[in-house]
Protein backbone atom coordinates (compact mmCIF):
# COMPACT_ATOMS: atom_id res chain seq x y z
CA UNK A 1 0.00 0.00 0.00
CA UNK A 2 1.71 3.38 -1.16
CA UNK A 3 1.26 6.84 0.67
CA UNK A 4 0.76 9.73 -0.73
CA UNK A 5 3.44 11.63 2.32
CA UNK A 6 5.86 9.03 0.97
CA UNK A 7 8.75 9.88 -1.23
CA UNK A 8 9.74 7.41 -3.86
CA UNK A 9 12.75 7.70 -6.11
CA UNK A 10 14.13 6.32 -9.58
CA UNK A 11 16.65 3.90 -9.23
CA UNK A 12 18.85 4.92 -12.11
CA UNK A 13 22.02 2.72 -11.48
CA UNK A 14 19.37 -0.42 -12.32
CA UNK A 15 17.34 0.88 -14.40
CA UNK A 16 18.55 2.71 -18.41
CA UNK A 17 15.88 5.32 -19.09
CA UNK A 18 15.31 6.51 -22.89
CA UNK A 19 12.08 9.67 -23.05
CA UNK A 20 11.27 9.28 -26.62
CA UNK A 21 8.80 11.90 -27.43
CA UNK A 22 6.15 12.18 -24.50
CA UNK A 23 6.35 8.27 -24.10
CA UNK A 24 9.10 6.72 -21.89
CA UNK A 25 11.17 3.09 -22.41
CA UNK A 26 12.78 1.57 -18.98
CA UNK A 27 15.29 -1.16 -19.16
CA UNK A 28 15.78 -3.07 -15.62
CA UNK A 29 19.44 -3.90 -16.39
CA UNK A 30 19.44 -6.77 -13.92
CA UNK A 31 16.49 -8.50 -15.24
CA UNK A 32 16.78 -7.42 -18.79
CA UNK A 33 13.12 -6.41 -18.28
CA UNK A 34 11.23 -3.71 -20.85
CA UNK A 35 8.39 -1.24 -19.78
CA UNK A 36 7.08 1.15 -21.98
CA UNK A 37 5.78 4.23 -20.09
CA UNK A 38 2.87 6.08 -21.31
CA UNK A 39 2.75 10.04 -21.13
CA UNK A 40 0.74 10.29 -17.94
CA UNK A 41 3.35 7.06 -16.41
CA UNK A 42 6.27 8.99 -17.85
CA UNK A 43 5.34 12.29 -15.84
CA UNK A 44 5.24 10.42 -12.80
CA UNK A 45 8.56 8.21 -13.72
CA UNK A 46 10.31 12.16 -13.97
CA UNK A 47 9.02 13.39 -10.87
CA UNK A 48 9.59 10.78 -8.61
CA UNK A 49 13.27 12.10 -7.97
CA UNK A 50 12.96 11.17 -4.50
CA UNK A 51 13.33 14.96 -2.91
CA UNK A 52 9.31 15.51 -3.41
CA UNK A 53 6.87 13.65 -1.83
CA UNK A 54 4.20 12.11 -3.74
CA UNK A 55 1.23 14.83 -2.38
CA UNK A 56 3.56 17.18 -3.89
CA UNK A 57 3.27 15.35 -7.22
CA UNK A 58 -0.38 14.80 -6.90
CA UNK A 59 -0.69 18.41 -5.95
CA UNK A 60 1.68 18.92 -9.41
CA UNK A 61 -0.13 16.96 -11.72
CA UNK A 62 -3.96 18.04 -10.77
CA UNK A 63 -3.17 21.58 -11.27
CA UNK A 64 -1.53 20.54 -14.80
CA UNK A 65 -4.15 18.74 -16.03
CA UNK A 66 -6.91 21.04 -13.87
CA UNK A 67 -8.55 17.55 -12.95
CA UNK A 68 -10.14 16.40 -9.83
CA UNK A 69 -7.60 15.33 -7.14
CA UNK A 70 -9.11 12.44 -5.80
CA UNK A 71 -8.63 10.78 -9.83
CA UNK A 72 -4.88 11.83 -10.11
CA UNK A 73 -3.86 10.83 -6.45
CA UNK A 74 -5.43 7.31 -7.62
CA UNK A 75 -3.78 7.42 -10.94
CA UNK A 76 -0.33 8.22 -9.53
CA UNK A 77 -0.33 5.55 -6.45
CA UNK A 78 -1.49 2.96 -9.17
CA UNK A 79 1.71 4.24 -11.46
CA UNK A 80 4.04 4.50 -8.32
CA UNK A 81 2.21 0.56 -7.21
CA UNK A 82 3.06 -0.64 -10.66
CA UNK A 83 6.71 0.54 -10.73
CA UNK A 84 7.61 -0.12 -7.25
CA UNK A 85 6.36 -4.09 -7.80
CA UNK A 86 8.72 -4.21 -11.06
CA UNK A 87 11.39 -2.49 -8.73
CA UNK A 88 11.85 0.65 -10.94
CA UNK A 89 11.16 3.02 -8.13
CA UNK A 90 12.03 2.29 -4.79
CA UNK A 91 10.91 4.05 -1.61
CA UNK A 92 13.26 7.13 -0.15
CA UNK A 93 13.39 6.08 3.72
CA UNK A 94 13.87 9.58 5.64
CA UNK A 95 14.91 10.29 9.10
CA UNK A 96 12.38 11.46 11.23
CA UNK A 97 14.30 13.68 12.59
CA UNK B 1 27.51 -43.15 -51.13
CA UNK B 2 29.11 -46.61 -51.31
CA UNK B 3 32.46 -45.35 -50.05
CA UNK B 4 32.66 -42.16 -47.89
CA UNK B 5 36.66 -40.43 -48.45
CA UNK B 6 36.67 -37.97 -45.24
CA UNK B 7 37.68 -34.71 -45.33
CA UNK B 8 37.52 -31.49 -43.83
CA UNK B 9 35.97 -28.12 -45.04
CA UNK B 10 37.83 -24.42 -44.42
CA UNK B 11 37.58 -22.55 -41.58
CA UNK B 12 34.83 -20.99 -40.87
CA UNK B 13 33.70 -17.79 -38.13
CA UNK B 14 30.21 -17.69 -37.19
CA UNK B 15 30.22 -14.77 -35.15
CA UNK B 16 33.05 -15.52 -32.61
CA UNK B 17 32.74 -19.28 -33.66
CA UNK B 18 35.59 -20.75 -35.45
CA UNK B 19 34.58 -23.89 -36.85
CA UNK B 20 35.73 -26.66 -39.48
CA UNK B 21 33.74 -29.68 -40.04
CA UNK B 22 35.24 -33.17 -41.10
CA UNK B 23 32.73 -35.09 -43.24
CA UNK B 24 32.52 -37.18 -46.07
CA UNK B 25 33.93 -35.45 -49.26
CA UNK B 26 30.22 -34.92 -51.10
CA UNK B 27 29.30 -33.17 -47.69
CA UNK B 28 32.47 -31.12 -47.19
CA UNK B 29 31.87 -29.62 -50.69
CA UNK B 30 28.34 -28.65 -49.86
CA UNK B 31 29.13 -26.94 -46.39
CA UNK B 32 32.24 -25.25 -48.02
CA UNK B 33 29.40 -23.85 -50.12
CA UNK B 34 27.02 -23.00 -48.04
CA UNK B 35 29.13 -21.47 -45.25
CA UNK B 36 30.99 -19.30 -47.82
CA UNK B 37 30.78 -16.16 -46.85
CA UNK B 38 31.61 -17.07 -43.21
CA UNK B 39 35.01 -18.40 -44.12
CA UNK B 40 38.44 -17.23 -42.77
CA UNK B 41 42.04 -18.28 -43.65
CA UNK B 42 42.60 -18.82 -39.81
CA UNK B 43 42.48 -22.51 -37.63
CA UNK B 44 39.11 -23.22 -36.45
CA UNK B 45 39.04 -23.32 -32.12
CA UNK B 46 36.18 -26.41 -32.62
CA UNK B 47 35.78 -29.37 -34.74
CA UNK B 48 32.88 -30.88 -35.34
CA UNK B 49 32.80 -34.58 -37.41
CA UNK B 50 29.71 -35.81 -39.16
CA UNK B 51 30.35 -39.78 -39.39
CA UNK B 52 28.78 -42.87 -39.81
CA UNK B 53 27.30 -44.70 -36.68
CA UNK B 54 28.97 -47.50 -35.32
CA UNK B 55 27.08 -50.44 -34.27
CA UNK B 56 24.08 -52.01 -36.32
CA UNK B 57 22.04 -48.69 -37.24
CA UNK B 58 23.84 -47.18 -39.71
CA UNK B 59 23.03 -43.68 -38.54
CA UNK B 60 25.04 -40.88 -38.31
CA UNK B 61 26.76 -39.04 -35.31
CA UNK B 62 27.39 -35.46 -35.12
CA UNK B 63 30.40 -34.37 -32.60
CA UNK B 64 32.25 -31.47 -31.24
CA UNK B 65 36.27 -31.78 -30.06
CA UNK B 66 35.06 -35.77 -29.97
CA UNK B 67 31.72 -35.04 -27.73
CA UNK B 68 28.85 -36.45 -29.01
CA UNK B 69 26.34 -33.77 -29.73
CA UNK B 70 23.80 -36.13 -31.25
CA UNK B 71 23.20 -39.51 -32.81
CA UNK B 72 20.00 -40.65 -35.10
CA UNK B 73 18.99 -42.82 -38.28
CA UNK B 74 18.33 -39.35 -39.63
CA UNK B 75 20.77 -37.43 -41.77
CA UNK B 76 18.36 -34.82 -42.20
CA UNK B 77 18.13 -34.41 -38.28
CA UNK B 78 22.05 -34.60 -37.60
CA UNK B 79 22.70 -31.85 -40.55
CA UNK B 80 19.81 -29.39 -38.79
CA UNK B 81 21.59 -30.31 -35.26
CA UNK B 82 24.67 -29.00 -37.00
CA UNK B 83 23.28 -25.81 -38.55
CA UNK B 84 21.66 -25.36 -35.24
CA UNK B 85 24.30 -25.85 -33.13
CA UNK B 86 26.72 -23.47 -34.64
CA UNK B 87 23.90 -21.02 -34.74
CA UNK B 88 23.38 -20.99 -31.13
CA UNK B 89 27.12 -21.63 -30.08
CA UNK B 90 27.95 -17.90 -32.39
CA UNK B 91 24.73 -15.95 -30.55
CA UNK B 92 25.49 -17.34 -27.16
CA UNK B 93 28.86 -16.47 -27.34
CA UNK B 94 28.72 -13.30 -28.71
CA UNK B 95 29.92 -10.34 -26.54
CA UNK B 96 31.56 -8.06 -29.09
CA UNK B 97 28.10 -6.63 -30.49
CA UNK B 98 24.89 -6.36 -29.33
CA UNK B 99 22.82 -8.69 -30.90
CA UNK B 100 19.69 -8.64 -32.35
CA UNK B 101 16.59 -11.46 -33.41
CA UNK B 102 16.42 -9.95 -36.57
CA UNK B 103 17.04 -10.13 -40.39
CA UNK B 104 18.12 -7.25 -42.37
CA UNK B 105 19.22 -6.13 -46.02
CA UNK B 106 21.22 -3.08 -47.43
CA UNK B 107 19.64 -0.96 -50.43
CA UNK B 108 21.99 0.40 -53.26
CA UNK B 109 22.70 3.33 -51.20
CA UNK B 110 23.48 2.12 -48.21
CA UNK B 111 20.48 2.22 -46.06
CA UNK B 112 19.16 -1.07 -44.19
CA UNK B 113 15.94 -1.91 -43.19
CA UNK B 114 15.81 -4.50 -39.84
CA UNK B 115 13.42 -7.22 -39.58
CA UNK B 116 13.10 -7.83 -35.52
CA UNK B 117 11.17 -10.48 -35.19
CA UNK B 118 10.24 -13.99 -33.32
CA UNK B 119 10.97 -17.00 -34.95
CA UNK B 120 7.90 -17.81 -37.40
CA UNK B 121 7.57 -14.51 -38.24
CA UNK B 122 8.44 -14.53 -41.65
CA UNK B 123 12.16 -12.85 -41.28
CA UNK B 124 14.09 -15.23 -43.56
CA UNK B 125 11.30 -15.44 -46.16
CA UNK B 126 11.06 -11.68 -46.42
CA UNK B 127 15.14 -11.24 -46.72
CA UNK B 128 14.91 -13.44 -49.30
CA UNK B 129 12.85 -11.80 -51.12
CA UNK B 130 14.40 -8.49 -50.31
CA UNK B 131 17.75 -10.21 -51.76
CA UNK B 132 16.54 -11.25 -54.73
CA UNK B 133 14.71 -7.83 -55.65
CA UNK B 134 18.33 -6.32 -55.54
CA UNK B 135 18.53 -5.49 -51.91
CA UNK B 136 22.65 -6.64 -49.69
CA UNK B 137 21.81 -9.81 -47.33
CA UNK B 138 23.04 -9.21 -43.46
CA UNK B 139 21.34 -12.10 -42.26
CA UNK B 140 18.58 -13.79 -42.11
CA UNK B 141 18.62 -13.93 -37.66
CA UNK B 142 20.77 -12.48 -36.13
CA UNK B 143 22.00 -8.59 -36.75
CA UNK B 144 24.80 -6.95 -34.72
CA UNK B 145 24.71 -3.25 -33.57
CA UNK B 146 28.00 -1.52 -32.59
CA UNK B 147 28.14 -0.71 -29.18
CA UNK B 148 28.14 3.65 -29.56
CA UNK B 149 28.03 4.16 -33.02
CA UNK B 150 24.95 1.67 -33.61
CA UNK B 151 26.20 0.58 -37.02
CA UNK B 152 24.56 -2.58 -37.85
CA UNK B 153 27.09 -5.35 -38.29
CA UNK B 154 26.19 -8.46 -40.75
CA UNK B 155 26.07 -12.21 -40.42
CA UNK B 156 25.74 -13.40 -43.01
CA UNK B 157 24.92 -17.47 -42.46
CA UNK B 158 23.28 -19.40 -44.72
CA UNK B 159 19.25 -18.45 -44.82
CA UNK B 160 17.71 -21.72 -43.52
CA UNK B 161 14.40 -22.14 -45.57
CA UNK B 162 11.46 -23.95 -44.13
CA UNK B 163 8.80 -26.11 -46.44
CA UNK B 164 6.62 -23.41 -45.74
CA UNK B 165 8.40 -21.00 -48.03
CA UNK B 166 9.68 -23.35 -50.28
CA UNK B 167 6.97 -22.25 -52.81
CA UNK B 168 7.48 -18.86 -53.25
CA UNK B 169 11.16 -19.33 -53.32
CA UNK B 170 11.60 -21.38 -56.01
CA UNK B 171 13.92 -19.87 -57.71
CA UNK B 172 16.64 -20.16 -54.87
CA UNK B 173 16.24 -24.21 -54.65
CA UNK B 174 19.26 -25.57 -53.94
CA UNK B 175 20.54 -28.34 -56.29
CA UNK B 176 22.59 -30.73 -54.05
CA UNK B 177 24.94 -33.88 -54.60
CA UNK B 178 22.66 -36.60 -54.67
CA UNK B 179 24.85 -37.72 -52.10
CA UNK B 180 24.12 -34.95 -49.77
CA UNK B 181 20.46 -34.75 -50.55
CA UNK B 182 19.21 -36.95 -47.64
CA UNK B 183 20.97 -34.36 -45.18
CA UNK B 184 18.92 -31.21 -46.70
CA UNK B 185 15.84 -32.73 -47.18
CA UNK B 186 14.07 -31.09 -44.45
CA UNK B 187 15.34 -27.60 -44.72
CA UNK B 188 16.90 -25.42 -47.54
CA UNK B 189 20.43 -23.93 -46.22
CA UNK B 190 21.15 -21.34 -49.21
CA UNK B 191 24.72 -19.64 -49.57
CA UNK B 192 24.06 -15.97 -49.21
CA UNK B 193 26.43 -15.11 -52.43
CA UNK B 194 23.67 -17.26 -54.55
CA UNK B 195 21.13 -14.34 -54.12
CA UNK B 196 23.29 -11.36 -54.60
CA UNK B 197 25.75 -9.22 -52.96
CA UNK B 198 26.60 -9.22 -49.10
CA UNK B 199 26.37 -6.62 -46.71
CA UNK B 200 29.10 -6.48 -43.82
CA UNK B 201 27.81 -3.29 -42.40
CA UNK B 202 25.43 -0.27 -43.21
CA UNK B 203 23.36 2.25 -40.96
CA UNK B 204 19.73 1.11 -40.10
CA UNK B 205 17.21 3.58 -41.93
CA UNK B 206 13.90 1.49 -41.14
CA UNK B 207 12.61 -1.00 -38.74
CA UNK B 208 10.00 -3.32 -40.07
CA UNK B 209 8.74 -5.97 -37.47
CA UNK B 210 7.35 -8.44 -39.08
CA UNK B 211 4.57 -10.93 -38.47
CA UNK B 212 2.86 -13.29 -40.63
CA UNK B 213 -0.59 -13.74 -40.57
CA UNK B 214 -2.34 -16.01 -43.20
CA UNK B 215 -5.38 -14.55 -45.14
CA UNK B 216 -4.35 -11.19 -43.88
CA UNK B 217 -3.04 -9.12 -46.18
CA UNK B 218 -0.49 -6.74 -45.87
CA UNK B 219 -0.82 -4.32 -43.56
CA UNK B 220 1.65 -1.84 -42.19
CA UNK B 221 1.46 0.40 -38.70
CA UNK B 222 3.61 3.19 -38.18
CA UNK B 223 5.39 2.91 -34.95
CA UNK B 224 6.67 5.19 -32.68
CA UNK B 225 10.40 5.71 -31.60
CA UNK B 226 9.50 3.85 -28.12
CA UNK B 227 7.38 1.63 -29.90
CA UNK B 228 10.75 1.05 -32.09
CA UNK B 229 12.99 1.03 -29.07
CA UNK B 230 10.90 -1.85 -27.40
CA UNK B 231 10.53 -4.34 -30.36
CA UNK B 232 14.49 -3.87 -30.52
CA UNK B 233 15.20 -3.92 -27.08
CA UNK B 234 12.99 -7.23 -26.74
CA UNK B 235 14.35 -8.64 -29.57
CA UNK B 236 18.44 -8.16 -28.54
CA UNK B 237 19.48 -11.60 -27.35
CA UNK B 238 22.30 -9.93 -25.12
CA UNK B 239 21.45 -6.48 -24.27
CA UNK B 240 21.84 -7.25 -20.17
CA UNK B 241 25.45 -7.44 -20.91
CA UNK B 242 25.80 -3.66 -21.94
CA UNK B 243 23.83 -2.39 -19.71
CA UNK B 244 22.91 1.80 -20.00
CA UNK B 245 25.41 1.62 -22.96
CA UNK B 246 23.16 -0.58 -24.64
CA UNK B 247 20.30 0.66 -24.07
CA UNK B 248 21.50 3.93 -25.11
CA UNK B 249 22.73 2.79 -28.09
CA UNK B 250 19.16 0.74 -29.18
CA UNK B 251 17.84 4.66 -28.31
CA UNK B 252 19.56 6.09 -30.83
CA UNK B 253 18.92 3.45 -33.30
CA UNK B 254 15.13 4.14 -32.93
CA UNK B 255 15.14 7.68 -32.79
CA UNK B 256 17.20 7.36 -36.35
CA UNK B 257 14.95 5.33 -37.99
CA UNK B 258 11.44 4.97 -39.24
CA UNK B 259 9.90 2.01 -37.30
CA UNK B 260 6.18 -0.24 -38.42
CA UNK B 261 4.98 -3.13 -37.53
CA UNK B 262 3.96 -4.98 -40.96
CA UNK B 263 1.68 -7.96 -41.33
CA UNK B 264 2.02 -10.46 -44.40
CA UNK B 265 0.70 -13.32 -46.11
CA UNK B 266 1.97 -12.29 -49.68
CA UNK B 267 5.98 -12.09 -50.32
CA UNK B 268 5.74 -9.82 -53.40
CA UNK B 269 3.49 -7.20 -51.72
CA UNK B 270 5.32 -7.09 -48.60
CA UNK B 271 8.88 -6.62 -50.33
CA UNK B 272 7.42 -4.14 -52.15
CA UNK B 273 6.37 -2.60 -49.37
CA UNK B 274 9.41 -2.55 -47.63
CA UNK B 275 11.50 -1.51 -50.40
CA UNK B 276 8.90 1.56 -50.46
CA UNK B 277 9.54 2.79 -47.26
CA UNK B 278 13.63 2.06 -47.90
CA UNK B 279 12.96 4.75 -50.81
CA UNK B 280 11.53 7.39 -48.90
CA UNK B 281 14.07 6.83 -45.82
CA UNK B 282 16.25 9.84 -45.54
CA UNK B 283 19.77 8.91 -47.78
CA UNK B 284 22.63 7.88 -45.87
Amino acid sequence: MIDEDEFWTRDDRAVATAVLGHDTVLFHVASGRIHHLNPSASQVWQACDGTVSLTSVIDDLTEHYRTPRAQVRNGVLGIVAALASDELLREVVRDPH
Amino acid sequence: MSELRPTSTACFRALGHRFSVHTFAELADHLDTMFSALGVDARPNHRYELSRSGGADRGWTLTMDDVELVRSKSASTVFAHLCWHVNRTAIDGCTDRILLHSSGAVDAVGRAVLLPADSGSGKTTLVAGLAQSGLAYLSDEAVGIELVSGTLLGYPKPLSIDPGSWSVLEAIRPQPHPAVAPFVETQWHVPPDALGAVARSARAAVVVSPSYVAGGGTNLRPLSPAETLVVLAENAFNLRGFGHAGFETLATVATECSGYSLEHDDLEDAVATITALLEGAMPE
